[in-house]
């Protein structure tokens, strides 16, 4: 054995993972080269030192600072949207709740308080892929209502989004990196996907269904972020 | 047959070369931590502050060996919110113990690349006077913590978890998200590293 293969066996050798043959083709290595057995002898109280590093406690105000922003947190979760608050709290008790629901809930919401029925109707109409309708051509005056909440039914599912997106950044810190690499991959595709879908329509048409597609790839990220939230993360190993 | 004293001095220290490390592991055996959890999950601040006892050396020692002494308090503020605020997602697949060290490592590195972003505060780790925490040992104890802020943050947090907190490299590869292999080869090139700076003063100590 030489010195390059020993010392690349260091930690190995030293951890009690070598194989009865190779530790002893290691030890035989270190009896006659002194500069290896240096080394060694240098990793070898590394460890044992390391090893006895006594605990160390943290200073006795970290609990209360710690009790004081949970409660600080909790305030704030009383404070949140109601329809933001039924998610989180579908997203621990039920899991995924379905896409189109959600979405239906966000613009109801959102649309609701704006007062305008018609706009209601369509929006709630867009965010259910059975309820659209055909292929049709509606006359100018409708289309043009038509498109404005179709427009707002875009920047709902955007903002359904954005939301669900931040809430899911929470978590982040408990992932793995293969999850976390999993997860930023699937949204940077939905992101990609929705781009493209977009150019691919002109802005302003009269086909309601002509939007189907943008809305199906929103559809399919909210339940995305939906499941993820609910703890079904993509990349995760099997338990 | 008898050895000539010298004969026998000779044959001795030349069968005290240096041998594999035997080692406990040092985490306590997790008994009832389910029902802990169950009781913070209902919002029982007794409960809470039990399991925050209980693990608050480990994740203190962890944060502390990463991020530095200085911003260590915040970290570990940051790690026990998320904890109690995402116990409602864990799920028992891995030992709470490894669930922890992974929000504590996520969070430390978080913590170590934000400050590296933020030009005031550029590698402050290793400007700053390492604080070294209490010790048998005062002296070394700081050199190892000058020595450690020098590492990459992903070679610290492999260190200091299989070297100081004694996690084996299968709870390792679970709490950084690698290969088993990944673990032991960061683990070898972060003793190389520490090797290289702290040269022979720990053996000359002994």
């Amino acid at each position: 054995m030489r010195c390059k293969e020993a010392q690349s066996k260091s930690s190995a050798y030293l951890d009690g993972e070598l194989s009865d043959e190779q530790s002893s083709a290691v030890r035989g290595h270190l009896r006659t080269c002194s500069a290896c057995e240096s080394l060694f002898e240098d990793e070898s109280a590394f460890i044992e030192f390391a090893a006895n590093l006594e605990p160390i406690d943290p200073p006795d105000q970290v609990w209360q600072h710690i009790a004081k922003r949970i409660a600080e947190e909790e305030i704030a979760d009383s404070e949140r949207s109601s329809w933001r608050r039924w998610l989180v709290e579908r997203r621990v008790a039920l899991g995924v709740v379905g896409a189109s629901v959600c979405a239906a809930a966000a613009l109801i919401v959102v649309l609701g308080d704006k007062g305008s029925q018609e706009s209601l109707a369509a929006a709630s109409a867009s965010s259910d892929a059975g309820a659209l309708m055909p292929s049709e051509v509606v006359s100018q005056s409708v289309a043009s209502e038509r498109a404005l909440a179709l427009s707002e039914a875009d920047l709902n599912y955007q903002q359904t989004i954005a939301e669900l997106r931040e809430m899911l950044e929470e978590d982040r810190m408990s992932w793995s990196e293969g999850v976390a690499h999993a997860v930023d991959t699937k949204l940077a595709s939905f992101r990609r996907e929705a781009i493209e879908k977009r150019f691919a329509v002109t802005d302003g048409t009269v086909l309601v269904s002509s939007r189907d597609p943008i809305y199906a790839t929103y559809r399919a990220e909210i339940s995305f972020l939906q499941s993820a939230l609910a703890g079904q993360l993509p990349g995760e190993e099997a338990p | 047959m008898s050895l000539r004293t010298s004969e026998a001095h000779s044959s001795l220290k030349a069968l005290a070369i240096v041998g594999p490390k035997s080692r406990s592991p040092t985490a306590p055996i997790e008994t009832d931590d389910t029902e802990l959890v169950e009781a913070c999950r209902r919002g029982e601040s007794k409960a809470m502050e039990l399991l925050y006892h209980r693990y608050k050396r480990r994740v203190f020692g962890l944060v502390t060996r990463i991020v530095g002494s200085s911003d260590s308090e915040e970290v570990v503020q940051e790690v026990f919110v998320r904890i109690f605020r995402g116990l409602a997602k864990f799920r028992g697949d891995s030992q709470l113990s490894t669930w922890i060290y992974r929000l504590a490592v996520n969070c430390s590195l978080s913590h170590v690349s934000k400050r590296k972003r933020r030009p005031e505060c550029e590698e402050l780790s290793e400007h700053e006077p390492a604080e070294a925490p209490p010790s048998r040992d005062p002296a070394l104890s700081k050199r190892l913590q000058e020595a450690l802020v020098t590492l990459p943050a992903g070679y610290r947090a492999v260190l200091v978890l299989h070297d100081i907190e004694g996690q084996s490299h299968e709870q390792c590869a679970k709490i950084l998200g690698c290969r088993v292999g990944t673990s032991k080869s960061q683990l070898h090139k972060a003793r190389m590293r520490m090797r290289e700076i702290l040269g022979t003063s720990l053996r000359d100590e002994e």
